[in-house]
């Protein structure tokens, strides 16, 4: 029975006491938002600058999701999107002289160098690039390029794999791009 | 507490004051009398504004589509094929493959449309999607029904079943999925439960617990509510404790009877659960609960879309919030006086915790729009949540936020991106 009269203390109901815990509790939960969110923010800046270079010129044999790492304090990249299959098309313009890709390779099963003959369909002529570990940027010229795409055959995929920070890819992976630089008019 | 108009056919004879109250301790919330014909004229016209809600989505859908994508095509894609392969070829298990299986799908829904199926010769894409939409305008005229138990008048009941039909999860039920059915089912179980007609109850969850895990958690559920309304009664006795163990049985037999059929026929009955490896490997019981503890898949959720705000993630994101929203009832029905004497507090609890388990298994938050959200509606169709969220201008930004969520549903379905 609840106590009556002016000097009576008021005591909160339990039910109150339930709802205020469970209140806490999820609130509480929420906390570590306040830092994890800023990075990822800032990263998810980093995906749609990516996403806006290299939205339109990726072709087929690539995952078509674009993956971001938090950790801004990781020097390199903030996002990158991962080939899917042994080969993979990127489209050119005509008036292009050269493109510079930011890639980064799988590691082979053989501990090899992953390596990506680079072709375009009109022209016998390849280019050969050799990939070191991490990202790094590699220039290909388009001279004696007429089409308007240019064909990746990796010499190495890997799949299933777990990589970014353990995350599972069932495709077989190549290469991650992170960046495209474009010479030439257009 | 007796809420609304009792009219003069329907009051109970009357009672000294002191009794009187005794009386109403000992029954527990009581549902508002409704009066026969507006118990008619308002669930009916929740149907029709159902019907008319599911004719717009297929139209949104229809028109959005590319011209070479057929709308059947589109609107039985994700869990609906699995449920028609069932259907059409029953269930199949390979103990060593690590890929997805259908005895994860519970077997409600593709025995229905089978059955559907040999009765009226229709296809079972028609009776999929038929039946989502007609189970749909079931299922609106029972959350009427239910608001209007709670002492809604007829313009806040169709106000509140404007808000489910317009919820983002209403877009799967012009899909081929069980979600309708499901929530005819959960919405039974609450009328049922209003009326304080336990075996009905303890039968519709049981129904659902064939079709849904969901459904295991409404058992649960419903057996703890049943015990704390035995202990709070003070009517512990052999028969009573008899009855509770019957309509707990009752409650679980859709399961019970999964379990037998994968018994007999693949040699194990928990074939259902192992399945589920093809979609999320199993964690150590330490880490899934510090997940679930630490509301671990909501915060993943919000940092995944805040780096890539694309894809699926948004799908996980409008979860999140969902969660949000559910775990805000759940406290706000803790508080309420009587709350915890709801059988939906204890509904929506469990089916909280069984979303919860499964979206820590995929690390971010999954599924709590489309489970969830639709078992809140009956939920909070009790009086101060409903009389909140019907008022004009909370009404208006309520609708706002939903229909956002629905756009963006509607835009992944019609763009072929996954949704959950």
């Amino acid at each position: 029975m609840p106590r009556e009269g002016p000097g009576a203390r008021r005591v909160p109901r339990a039910r109150y006491l339930v709802a205020a815990g469970l209140g806490v509790w999820v609130v509480a939960s929420l906390v570590p938002l306040a830092w994890t969110l800023p990075p990822a923010l800032r990263s998810g800046t980093a995906v749609r600058r990516l996403h806006n270079q290299i939205g339109t010129l990726l072709g087929s044999g690539w995952l078509g999701e674009i993956t971001s790492s938090a950790a801004t304090e990781a020097k390199g990249p903030a996002a990158w999107e991962w080939s899917s299959g042994p080969n993979s098309t990127i489209t050119i313009q005509p008036t292009w002289t050269a493109i510079s890709l930011e890639l980064k390779p799988i590691t082979c099963a053989d501990r090899k160098r992953q390596r990506i003959v680079v072709s375009s369909s009109d022209t016998r002529a390849t280019q050969t690039l050799i990939l070191k570990r991490g990202f790094h940027w590699y220039r290909i010229d388009l001279d004696r390029v007429h089409g308007n795409e240019l064909r990746f055959s990796y010499r190495c995929v890997q799949a299933p794999i777990a990589i970014d920070n353990g995350l599972r890819h069932r495709q077989p992976l190549g290469v991650a791009i992170a960046g495209l630089r474009v010479q030439g008019g257009g | 507490m007796i809420r609304g108009n009792v009219t003069a056919t329907t009051t109970p004879p009357q009672l000294a004051p002191a009794a009187a109250l005794e009386t109403l301790r000992a029954s527990g919330p009581q549902p508002t009398p409704v009066p026969r014909r507006q118990a008619r004229r308002v669930p009916i016209a929740g149907a029709m504004m159902s019907f008319a809600s599911s004719l717009v989505f297929l139209l949104v859908v229809r028109v959005l589509l590319p011209p070479y994508e057929g709308l059947w095509h589109a609107l039985m894609t994700w869990d609906a094929s699995w449920y028609r392969d069932i259907a059409i070829h029953g269930y199949s298990w390979h103990p060593t493959s690590a890929r997805g299986q259908n005895p994860a799908f519970f077997p409600l829904y593709p025995l229905f449309e089978r059955f559907a199926h040999a009765l009226t010769r229709l296809s079972i894409t028609g009776i999929a999607i038929g039946s989502s939409i007609l189970f749909q305008a079931v299922a609106a005229g029972l959350l009427a029904l239910i608001a209007l138990g709670e002492g809604a008048t007829d313009r806040q009941a169709l106000a509140w079943v404007t808000l489910f039909l317009v919820s983002p999860p209403a877009v799967f039920d012009i899909m081929g999925y069980y979600s309708a059915l499901f929530c005819v089912l959960c919405f039974l179980a609450l009328l049922f439960a209003q009326r304080r007609r336990l075996w009905l109850v303890a039968l519709a969850i049981g129904l659902a617990s064939g079709m849904n895990p969901l459904g295991i958690a409404f058992a649960a559920g419903f057996v703890l509510w049943s015990v704390i309304e035995l202990v709070a009664k003070r009517q512990v006795s052999f028969r009573s404790t008899g009855v509770l163990v019957g309509q707990a049985f009752l409650s679980i037999t859709g399961l019970f009877g999964y379990a037998l059929y994968l018994l007999v026929r693949f040699g194990n009955p928990l074939v259902f659960y192992q399945a589920l490896k093809g979609w999320s490997l199993p964690l150590p019981v330490s880490t899934l609960l510090t997940r679930i503890v630490t509301f671990e898949p909501v915060r993943s959720s919000f940092t995944q879309w805040a780096a890539v705000p694309y894809g699926r993630n948004t799908s996980f994101l409008i979860d999140a919030v969902t969660a949000l929203v559910v775990a805000t009832l759940v406290v706000a029905l803790a508080a309420a006086k009587g709350g915890c004497r709801t059988l939906g507090l204890w509904l929506v609890v469990f089916a909280f915790l069984v979303v919860q388990v499964q979206s820590a298994r995929w690390g971010s938050e999954a599924s709590a729009t489309r489970f969830l959200l639709p078992v809140s509606f009956g939920v909070a169709a009790i009086a101060p949540v409903r009389r909140r969220l019907t008022r004009p201008a909370v009404f208006t930004v309520t609708i706002i936020v939903l229909l956002a969520g629905t756009a963006v549903f509607l835009q992944h379905l019609v763009t072929g991106q996954w949704i959950d």
